[in-house]
């Protein structure tokens, strides 16, 4: 079987938010549809503080509760793990966005561009109807994923198989692959790292995975 | 719009904020659902004892409906409302729509067929019981998830009902009076919400919400004891002790135990409704460091170790 | 099944490129281009093996999309038609054609030209402001050229050089070891000590990839800073230092290597063979030197006697007093002192003793450093240190010293910027870490030459030290009369005089001086020509309000606009070029360059059209060229570019590509040579791929050894010294440069002539600020708080401020919409997360914003990020975030004798009354 995740490990991060750009240009989201981000978080107090960035988004859920609570199976769980939304299906009804614990869904009703009023050239050219209306969420770049299996290209390895916060990041903060395949990337990283997942508590079995301490 | 905080002040959204995925609109729907399928089950419970009343029934219905109604303002694509019959497998919304399906129906038909008022209560019950379900399965709303969501949901629809009965006494039963046993029900539900209330509020403050949604819920529990609960129960009894003022007590006190079912769903699905937030087990180790403890912001043990 | 949003669908092309945008770079990109729309900016994954963080560009490159499709961009010639200029008032720019823009500044031009190139003060009549650090070099295709052909032309009007460069850095780093930037050995380091180093947030890519490494590869690094940055979040350890006293904490970690740690522990060979530890100082404190030859004296322990420092088979003595039978010490000027049996003392000696004082319980007050962090800091150093180990590179088997110290902006620059300087490269010093793997190393240089191979510059100079191009200090070629009006050449032996140095030198003064005119100088004129690009000084510089008001008195001001701004709104012609992704020009690339851009390679990139350029946009090339024909310069300009001055030069040893001089070349034309040259450069003449071929390519590099990162091998072949500890040279000079100073009656300069000084030594560094606002008539302790700034990842040196997706992405970190406070602060002011305050300098100006709380700040400081408060630019001016370049203060008595001043100001604040909840305040 496959199941893909990310690793973040939170010891690299720098918050720089080149995934955040990278991914609003992949995904052509509008101004604030963020399927990346990442957040800084300060913990303690003056002078022991420390200073956390955490790239957040759509969990790809083990068991989401937003594919549970969507009325018209418009958010699916594939084989393989990613957690789908098909815009044609979707009502709107928002019912996963509060179902989703993790904040990472989306809806937007009308169109909004950068500069306000006008869009853009790049704007015009890649505005999506579908997308209006409906929920929209981090798609792991599912699009990059199955080009790159179906040209026998490595997710997380291959760059035009990779979600493109994936490529853009500065640190190597962020790692997609496989935790399936024991052999993976991402497998890897998880046992030479500590790491906890957010939430975990919840019961939802998410995806992405934070480094935060090397196994000695 | 998205479900962002305010741009500007953005590092802030760190702590659970505010849900606006669901408003007034999506608020309807409980208060209407709510209302109406407790008052179809007191209704058809009565039915029993020898009650037909074909505006309370009607009453109900129409309650129901505009909830869905309402709901229905909401959705981003109201074109393909009916696409929410696809999910019956999981959804406790595409449930929910299901039992409208009987609800509306069998109520109509009820409302020719009195003998089928004794039915009502089952899909109603079943509509309510979704719609407690909608709620609780909100894994991203603190405050709705909690199990404690079911009884008080439930017990809050009955207390509406039970009251929206009291209510529609002088204009939809023949004698103005209610049957005895309402008055009795009415106590009945009030008890069993408030006490849901009161466990629900405490578990809520004692962590299992963020610091904001309890303070909304504390604001919420003074007003909401005395007015919503306390005073009907007072004027039930007074209603008791006093028949001249009876009719009016026991309508005044069904209406008051009924808005206040009403503001405790608003203020749940509108105001109490902080999200989960974001927090970290662990902060990492940068480099030879050493690593620190987590941080889960906006929660009482924001320490999250 | 629709999972994934439109891609948009079309013919796709993948155009490569590159994002020079910031200092940090060059990175290579590659723009997405969708039926000649770009969508999408992405990392040029076919520059993995080449560049050093594998062809990937920072968050800045991914606004290049928006830049280009602005809906207020300039996209045609624009004139001025109100002749009143000021902040107020409406520039009523109208349209034109470039027909007309053209000849309106060529009439100008060529009046000056005709009149004389210089004014009556002996200034350029022409001035250019560039933005920083090199970066609208390439951007501005062949205009070096034009520059060039010009004839004399002042550079020195800074838009941020001196505050917000690491000044000090620049030039004791190019006189010590070559470091105009120094940086960590980042890949190979195992320990860094960061003093105000932000460089995940200006370090761009490379910076923030190769410090991922060094983290992931188990490297500690120790942040110390008033508040705790984006470096500071990243490191292993943060102290939070009282702003202005990195000296101090610097001067107590020697004290610990010095007297409290074992000698052997330090690298005493390197010491003794690499440095001027040995050279032995007379009573006059100057070096003693050998009366036949002139060199200085060691004291040789294998003959137990004095000898020249460069003699063969000597083993010089490190520590102690000696006595030597005659020598001579050779002071400024005339001053030369004959001795007979005087005593020498090693310079090493006389360095422990002078920090001696500086002991870790000293420092621990005056820093707000606990005693046991600092001595803990200093002995893990050592510690890390790996004195004696070796490392083999490329075959070759060099010294490891994985230790460094790196100095930021604040830090490395202003008052106390020379101590700290000397104190970190001494830290390097003592253990041998200095231009060796794993050390402290330099980038790149910019004032000695060649400048594309810092191994080449080191020449031998004087008494077995590097060459050093200083102005000339003596009573001859001593330049008494300023050649532009910021006076680099007169006032700043060590800004030499490169192309870089008018840049160098105190570029405030070419503002200042207009208003404050100095004695016994020529008072500063105003350039009756300016030019303008990729920079906004109104916003960008020190106080931001002083700035204004000069150039709204400039007469005619040339500025190429990409949308108006705060600069241009005193401009009387408007140009709009082609930017990013819309114009054509070669640079290059590799070996290595500032911030952290160690390449293994070097070559060249081209930037290239990705989309059509918009309106009547024109490339850069060819608006120089045509500025060049209207001014009658097109033969030295085609000159020029034949020779390289745009980057490649056309002629080599096998080939020659150069155009024909008499007429007008196209831009293609001219990048079509150029690569050309650049296949053959790299190819010795065996390739001659033109524009095509580059523009598929994008980019080509040929190896460039990792050892040319580490000057220190060099030094070794070459036998010189580091002339470290011992400042005998920059003292004489000082001296000298006092002397004539005074000879001509000036004694506005004499507080920075005590910079010059033998062993550098501590001065209550933060009492020049506090002494400023007495200067300024207020009192101390009404201004309680230190403003200081910090650069933004999304932001810096960008000019992206009205990026509408910079402002989206960056609103995630912190202090982007205020003003950074400490809760204690904020209490003590009876404040609010969110409320406004307003922050009032001791020149008496204010601004207004809103608090950010944060535990991560000293009490006593507050930050304000970047550089905002724009009421020109489109979308930046709706942001209401202050900056505290209108508050810092513009003076000749903040400023040190680099001429550099430092980004920070006492400020005094209140919380915002009601009527000053608006915009400004
Ligand atoms: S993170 Fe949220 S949207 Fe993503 S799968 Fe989990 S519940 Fe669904
Ligand atoms: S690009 Fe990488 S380093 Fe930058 S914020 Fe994203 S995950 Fe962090
Ligand atoms: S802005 Fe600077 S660091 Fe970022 S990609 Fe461009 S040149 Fe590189």
């Amino acid at each position: 079987m496959t199941k893909w995740a990310i690793v973040a490990d939170l010891g690299r991060c720098v918050g720089c938010q080149t995934c955040t750009t990278a991914c609003r240009h992949a995904n052509a989201t509008p101004p604030g549809v963020q399927y990346r981000k990442v957040l800084d978080m300060e913990v303690g107090t003056y002078p022991d503080v420390r200073r956390v960035f955490v790239p957040v988004g759509c969990m790809h859920c083990d068991e989401p509760p937003c594919r549970d609570v969507c009325p018209t199976t418009a958010t699916k769980k594939r084989a393989d793990g990613m957690v789908t939304i098909d815009y044609d299906i979707c009502i709107g009804c928002g019912y996963c966005i509060v179902a989703c614990p993790y904040q990472a869904r989306y809806k937007v009703s009308k169109p909004t561009f950068a500069f306000k009023g006008e869009a853009t050239a790049n704007e015009t050219k890649r505005f999506d109807e579908r997308l209006l209306g409906v929920a929209q969420k981090c798609t792991f770049c599912v699009d990059r994923v199955d080009y790159g299996l179906a040209n026998n290209l490595t997710p997380g390895i291959d760059p035009e198989a990779t979600p493109a916060c994936v490529n853009a990041c500065l640190s190597k903060a962020l790692t997609f692959g496989d935790t399936d395949n024991p052999d993976s990337n991402v497998s890897t990283l998880l046992r030479q790292y500590k790491s906890f997942r957010m939430h975990e508590e919840l019961g939802t079995g998410p995806n992405i995975h934070y480094l935060w301490e090397s196994e000695d | 719009m998205t479900n962002e905080p305010e741009v500007g002040m953005r590092h802030l959204g760190l702590a659970p904020w505010l849900q606006t995925a669901w408003d007034l609109r999506a608020a309807g729907n409980f208060v209407g659902g709510g209302s109406g399928t407790g008052l179809l089950i007191i209704t058809s419970l009565g039915a029993f004892g020898g009650l037909y009343s074909r505006g309370a029934i009607l009453v109900g219905l129409v309650l129901v409906g505009l909830g869905l109604f309402s709901v229905f303002l909401e959705i981003g694509r109201p074109l393909r409302a009916m696409n929410v019959l696809l999910g019956g497998k999981r959804s406790w919304m595409t449930r929910e729509a299901f039992v409208a399906a009987v609800l509306f129906p069998l109520g109509t038909a009820a409302l020719v067929y009195p003998d089928l008022a004794k039915l009502i209560w089952v899909p109603a019950l079943a509509y309510l019981y979704c719609q407690a379900r909608i709620l609780e399965a909100s894994k991203g709303i603190p405050t709705w998830r909690s199990p404690l969501i079911l009884p008080l949901i439930l017990t809050t629809g009955l207390a509406e009902g039970a009251g929206i009965l009291l209510v529609l006494a002088p204009m939809a039963f023949d004698s103005a009076t209610p049957p005895d046993w309402a008055a009795s029900a009415l106590i009945a539900a009030l008890a069993a919400r408030i006490f849901v209330w009161m466990t629900y509020r405490r578990r809520m403050v004692a962590g299992e919400a963020p610091v904001e949604a309890a303070a909304v819920l504390v604001a919420f529990s003074a007003p909401f004891t005395l007015g919503g609960n306390i005073i009907p129960v007072v004027m039930v009894i007074g209603a008791g002790l006093e028949p001249s003022i009876a009719v009016a007590a026991l309508a005044a006190a069904g209406l008051a135990a009924m808005a206040g079912g009403w503001m405790l769903k608003v203020t749940i699905v509108t105001k109490a409704a902080q999200n989960q937030g974001f927090a970290i087990k662990h902060s990492p180790a940068r480099g030879a460091g050493e690593p620190g403890p987590g941080i889960k912001p906006g929660w009482t043990d924001s320490s999250n170790t | 099944m629709s999972t994934a949003p439109t891609k948009g669908s079309g013919r796709v092309t993948r155009v490569p490129t590159y994002c020079y945008q910031c200092v940090a770079g060059p990175d290579l990109l590659t723009v997405k281009v969708v039926d000649g729309v770009a969508t999408e900016v992405e990392p040029n994954f076919a520059a993995a093996g080449y560049h050093p963080a594998e062809g990937k560009v920072c968050v800045k490159a991914f606004g290049l999309i928006q830049k280009s499709y602005s809906p207020h961009r300039i996209l045609t010639p624009m004139k001025r038609t109100n002749p009143k200029k000021g902040k107020d008032e409406d520039p009523g720019f109208v349209p034109i054609s470039w027909d007309e823009a053209m000849g309106l500044i060529a009439d100008k031009l060529n009046t000056i030209r005709a009149e004389g190139l210089v004014d009556q003060a002996g200034y350029p009549k022409v001035a250019a402001s560039f933005g920083g650090a090199g970066t609208p070099t390439q951007y501005m295709g062949s205009l070096p050229g034009f520059l060039s052909a010009w004839g004399p032309i002042d550079f020195g009007f800074g838009s941020g050089q001196g505050v917000k460069c690491y000044h000090s850095e620049h030039l004791y780093g190019e006189l010590w070891h070559r470091g105009y930037v120094v940086t960590a050995d980042t890949p190979r380091t195992k320990y860094i000590i960061s003093c105000g180093s932000n460089i995940e947030a200006s370090g761009g890519v490379c910076g923030v990839y190769r410090h991922a490494e060094a983290r992931a590869g188990g490297a500690k690094r120790v942040q110390v800073e008033p508040h705790l940055s984006i470096t500071g979040a990243c490191s292993a350890e943060w102290l939070p230092i009282k702003p202005k006293t990195d000296a101090a904490f610097l001067f107590s970690l020697l004290n610990v290597m010095i007297h409290e740690a074992k000698r052997e522990a330090l690298d005493l060979p390197f010491l003794r063979d690499r440095t001027s530890s040995p050279y032995l100082v007379g009573p006059k404190g100057f070096y003693l030197r050998d009366p036949e030859t002139g060199k200085p004296l060691i004291w040789d322990e294998a003959c137990g006697k004095a000898v020249p420092h460069d003699t063969v088979g000597a083993i010089p003595a490190l520590d102690g007093r000696f006595s030597v039978p005659a020598a001579f010490e050779l002071g400024a000027d005339d001053d030369r002192w004959t001795h007979e049996a005087v005593t020498g003392v090693t310079a090493f000696t006389l360095f422990a003793e002078h920090i001696a004082q500086y002991t870790p319980e000293w420092a621990a007050d005056i820093c707000d450093i606990p005693v046991k962090r600092i001595r803990q800091v200093a002995t893990e150093y050592l510690d890390h240190a790996c004195v004696g180990q070796t490392i083999e590179i490329e075959g070759k088997t060099l010294p490891y010293r994985p230790v460094a110290v790196t100095l930021g902006k604040t830090v490395n620059n202003g008052w106390g910027g020379a101590e700290c300087c000397w104190a970190r490269t001494m830290l390097a010093v003592v253990v041998g870490a200095l231009e060796v793997p794993g050390g402290t190393i330099g980038t790149t240089i910019r004032i000695n030459r060649p400048v594309s191979n810092r191994l080449e510059s080191v020449v031998a100079g004087p008494d077995g030290f590097m060459e050093y191009p200083f102005n000339p200090t003596d009573r001859e070629t001593w330049q008494s009369k300023p050649s532009i009006r910021n006076a680099y050449r007169m006032l700043v032996p060590l800004s030499a005089n490169s192309s870089w140095s008018p840049a160098l030198g105190p570029t405030q003064f070419s503002y200042l001086f207009l208003d404050e005119p100095q004695e016994h100088m020529p008072r500063a004129t105003l350039p009756e020509f300016l030019l303008v690009y990729r920079t906004n000084p109104v916003i960008s510089f020190w106080d931001t309000d002083r700035i204004a008001n000069a150039l709204a008195r400039f007469p005619f001001t040339v500025c190429f606009a990409h949308t108006r701004d705060e600069t241009n709104h005193f401009a009387d012609i408007l140009l709009p070029d082609r930017t990013d992704l819309e114009g054509l020009q070669m640079i290059r690339i590799g070996g290595t360059k500032f911030q952290e851009q160690y390449w293994d390679c070097q070559g060249f990139a081209l930037r290239q059209p990705s989309v059509p350029p918009p309106g009547e946009t024109r490339d850069f090339t060819d608006i120089a060229t045509e500025l060049s024909k209207r001014t009658g310069l097109l033969e030295k300009y085609n000159t020029a570019v034949n020779r390289g001055a745009h980057g490649v030069p056309l002629k080599g040893p096998t080939w020659d590509f150069t155009l024909p001089v008499d007429r007008e070349h196209s831009a293609e034309t001219i990048w079509d040579a150029s690569c050309k040259a650049a296949s053959a450069e790299l190819t010795g003449g065996a390739e001659t791929h033109g524009l095509e071929w580059w523009k598929e390519k994008g980019f080509r590099t040929v190896p460039f050894s990792v050892l040319n990162w580490f000057l220190t091998p060099t030094m070794v072949e070459k036998g010189l010294r580091y002339e470290l500890p011992y400042q005998e040279r920059l003292t004489r000079i000082g001296m000298q440069l006092g002397n004539r100073l005074h000879e001509i009656g000036i004694t506005w300069w004499d507080t920075q002539l005590h910079e010059y000084h033998q062993l550098p030594e501590w001065k209550d560094f933060p009492k020049y600020w506090e002494d400023h606002v007495v200067e300024c008539g207020g009192k101390v302790e009404d201004f309680p708080f230190w403003v200081v700034t910090t650069r933004s990842m999304q932001y810096a040196w960008g000019s992206n401020m009205h990026i509408p997706l910079m402002r989206e992405v960056s609103s995630h970190i912190k202090g982007h919409d205020g003003v950074v406070m400490n809760p204690l602060a904020a209490a003590k002011l009876g404040v609010k997360e969110g409320e406004r305050i307003v922050i009032t300098s001791p020149i008496n100006k204010s601004v207004a914003g809103r608090v950010v709380l944060s535990q991560g700040i000293r009490p006593d400081t507050v930050l304000m990020v970047s550089q905002f408060d724009h009421w020109a630019t489109p979308v930046a001016k709706d942001f209401d975030v202050p900056s505290m370049n209108k508050l810092t203060a513009m003076s000749v008595s903040l400023t040190d004798a680099t001429g550099s001043g430092a980004d920070l100001s006492r400020v005094a604040i209140r919380k915002a009354g009601p009527d000053e909840q608006g915009r400004r305040s």
